[in-house]
């Protein structure tokens, strides 16, 4: 039995410099990924819109973005390096899925989309914020239903059968809810962010 | 509701057509439209990240690996890496994900690891080893200081008896900075959100002061950093990574560089500490060391050294070992069962109701005495679809099937019934205790003690038990769904917390607890929704006065119970 070792009183290592240790190149990345997470799965949502779908191509994407996480340079913006892969394997998931039976948006719309979502989403994490706010606004009962269809342990199917109404009359007072949730959040960005 | 908006709906539940889609990318030439598609879309984005992804978050969210160490490093904090970021992003699940990557593609020792990714790792390996999924309803607070993870949570209890009945402490309990626990005799396991597990064995006194910090003023533990196979805890200390879990004890502090110690407190502050797995540090808080000893150690598996009263630590043999409990004892596997341990006794059981459905004909109004069983209620059913064929009732229709049942406080009753759910057949069927009688109305809003099997259209099987009415109150759910199966509630009146007991085939599933007696109930019985298809072969409600091991059976003597024929 050996190894107790002394060591000198430890004082905390000095910050060590990118160069030194390829581990905290990657440390760095893991750290800018956690970061964007949250944006890149709302890319993701701006072009599928099927929970399944998009967590798949959430996981997926994260998967690839590892893989090439040493092509990142970090002289770039994250989020735009980050989203032209996420867009490809998009692509590439829609090209294959025509048995899932669910439509999707066209490339070329889909091109679009990105695009524009890229440009406009910088709002997104005032939205975030504003958006406790908005859900606090709702009724217990709305935020309850919105809630529950979108915990994913039931269908509105079954939802619907739980509350005894069809599932259309449940999609629409989704909407309605959701829709009343939208209005508040532009009512507040629009007054500058105060609730 | 816009056109848009319901299209995007339809997109949004997979329920759009070709023809849909073909409308909403013509409206989408429009740019006013696109804004409101982007709103829509980042809407539903978020709504499924906070709630659905959410469910996923058992223990809060990791820490950001990378730049947390960096920024302990240029802190110059001796602290395990700072406070996690309250960020509500699954960094735990995305580190989880590309562990699980590392994993398949099967990264050789010998390759220097990611040093952020062993972290990420460590942090969430406990995730991965999750069997049960909690639900953990999202904080909805605009100011992020009022929601605080939990630094640490108690994940298991054994024989514990608390100092004081008020600071006790049960399983799931969150764990704050500055909480203490005072545990007088006992075994309890703590997972803290750094990622170790303590395992705390009583007489202790422990306070939590952080995600990976913990104090411990007496008794004895061990902790357990989850192990990555990705790591080896002498390189990481070689290349002076924050560490990783510390316990503080009177006299020297503990560092865990991974994996497995314990350390034992005595009255006076001095302690011993045996390594069990990797790497640990030790470092006296006494200015005071003796020439021979160095103010810190570091320990190797199997190595075990002593803190004195002073503060010096010498090393010692490992013959300590064996009083540290390593492991949670497996939770008691009582030999008797639920029954058993409940005072159920058969022998002395009164049935209340059995009926075998003999004969033909539809259930509605019959009574189980009718066709030679017990019990003189009659049914309440639909008309149709409630049909005895071939000695079994088939249950088309939905809606319930009820006998009227009054439970009286004092006593355990026990409802059986086996379901036969026909190839094919979907939706679900049910048993339980109701406050109301209505024919037409499934579990709904009158449920109390409700238990659910079903199989869903576009999801697994799942079975799913209800205190109280509709999905709002529901106590558990899990995956053991089968054709053929024998669904008992066990409701036990003798505490005026009523609990309901949930069985399949025999086994215990879940427990419900009520605060107070639930003499709402006013009937038993079955029911089903629309496109099962189900087979019933008995239904069988009984009674026993609960009977204490090793005592005789007790008879009440003078209760008048409704609908009770002897035998």
């Amino acid at each position: 039995m050996s190894a107790v070792t002394s060591a000198p009183n430890q004082s905390v290592p000095n910050a060590v410099s990118s160069d030194a240790t390829p581990g905290v190149a990657q440390g760095d990345f893991v750290a800018q990924l956690v970061q964007h997470q949250r944006r890149i799965y709302a890319f993701i949502g701006s072009l599928v819109h099927h929970q399944a779908d998009i967590e798949d191509l959430y996981q997926q994407t994260c998967l690839l973005l590892w893989k090439k996480h040493e092509q990142y340079d970090g002289s770039r913006e994250f989020l735009p390096w980050a989203c032209g892969f996420a867009k490809h394997e998009v692509l590439n998931y829609l090209r294959k899925r025509d048995a899932r039976g669910r439509v999707y948006l066209s490339e070329q719309v889909l091109a679009e989309i990105a695009e524009e979502h890229l440009r406009t989403e910088s709002d997104g994490d005032a939205r975030r914020e504003l958006l406790d706010g908005c859900l606090a606004k709702l009724q217990d009962r709305q935020r309850d239903l919105l809630r529950r269809c979108y915990e994913g342990t039931h269908t509105i199917k079954e939802i619907a059968a739980d509350m005894r109404i069809s599932p259309a009359a449940l999609t629409m007072r989704l909407q309605r809810i959701k829709q009343s949730v939208l209005t508040c959040l532009e009512k507040s960005l629009a007054a500058g962010g105060r609730r | 509701m816009t056109e848009l908006a319901t299209l995007i709906e339809a997109m949004c539940q997979g329920t759009a057509t070709q023809s849909d889609r073909d409308r909403l990318e013509t409206l989408l030439r429009d740019p006013a439209h696109r804004a409101e598609y982007l709103a829509a879309s980042r809407l539903h984005s978020e709504l499924l990240w906070r709630w659905h992804r959410g469910r996923f978050e058992v223990l809060g969210p990791g820490r950001v690996a990378g730049s947390t160490q960096q920024r302990a490093a240029q802190a110059g904090s001796a602290a395990t890496g700072g406070p996690p970021r309250r960020s509500r992003g699954s960094a735990a699940a995305f580190a989880a994900l590309v562990f699980n990557w590392l994993s398949r593609q099967a990264i050789a020792l010998s390759k220097p690891v990611p040093i952020a990714l062993t972290i990420a790792g460590g942090v969430v390996a406990g995730l991965l080893g999750v069997a049960a999924i909690v639900s953990v309803p999202p904080p909805v607070a605009s100011d992020d200081s009022a929601v605080r993870w939990p630094d640490a949570r108690i994940t298991g209890v054994h024989d514990a008896k608390w100092r004081s009945p008020k600071a006790s402490f049960g399983v799931a309990d969150p764990l704050h900075a500055g909480t203490t626990l005072d545990l007088e005799r006992g075994l309890v396991e703590i997972r803290y959100e750094g990622g170790a597990t303590v395992l705390l064995e009583g007489p202790a006194e422990l306070r939590v002061e952080g995600p990976s910090v913990a104090r411990l003023s007496r008794g004895r533990l061990t902790a357990k950093l989850e192990k990555t196979d990705q790591v080896d805890a002498a390189r990481r200390a070689a290349a002076e990574l924050p560490r990783l879990f510390t316990i503080h004890t009177p006299k020297a502090s503990v560092h865990d560089l991974g994996t497995e110690f314990g350390v034992d407190v005595r009255e006076a502050g001095d302690a011993d500490v045996h390594v069990f797995d990797g790497l640990v540090e030790l470092a006296s808080v006494s200015a005071i060391a003796s020439a021979s000893d160095a103010a810190a150690f570091r320990l190797a598996a199997g190595d075990a050294a002593r803190i004195d009263e002073a503060g010096r630590i010498t090393s010692t043999g490992g013959g300590q070992a064996k009083k540290f409990v390593r492991a949670m004892p497996k939770p008691e596997r009582d030999p008797r069962s639920l029954l058993e341990r409940l005072g159920w006794n058969d022998a002395t059981a009164e049935v209340i109701y059995r009926d075998t459905f003999a004969g033909s004909g539809q259930l509605a109004g019959s009574t189980p005495a009718s066709r030679g069983g017990i019990g003189n209620g009659a049914w309440i059913a639909q008309p149709q679809g409630w049909d005895l064929r071939d000695g079994s009732l088939i249950a088309e229709s939905a809606g319930s099937s009820l006998i009227p049942f009054r439970p009286e406080p004092g006593w355990l009753y026990r409802l059986t019934v086996p379901f036969n759910v026909a190839a094919g057949s979907k939706g679900w069927c049910a048993i339980g205790f109701k406050t109301g009688i209505r024919p037409t109305s499934n579990h709904g809003d009158d449920g109390i003690a409700w238990m659910l099997r079903a199989h869903p259209s576009d999801t697994q099987h799942i079975q799913e038990v209800f205190a109280g009415s509709g999905i709002r109150e529901k106590v558990a759910h899990w995956n053991r769904c089968g054709a053929a199966q024998t669904f008992s509630i066990l409701l036990d009146t003798t505490d005026p917390r009523w609990r309901a007991h949930f069985l399949v085939d025999g086994e215990p599933v879940a427990v419900c607890r009520y605060s107070s007696p639930q003499t709402a109930i006013s009937c038993a019985g079955i029911s089903i929704l629309s496109t099962a298809l189900v087979r019933i072969d008995s239904f069988t409600l009984e009674r026993a006065a609960k009977e204490q091991p090793g005592e005789p059976a007790v008879r009440k003597t003078g209760h008048t119970s409704r609908e009770k024929d002897r035998p």
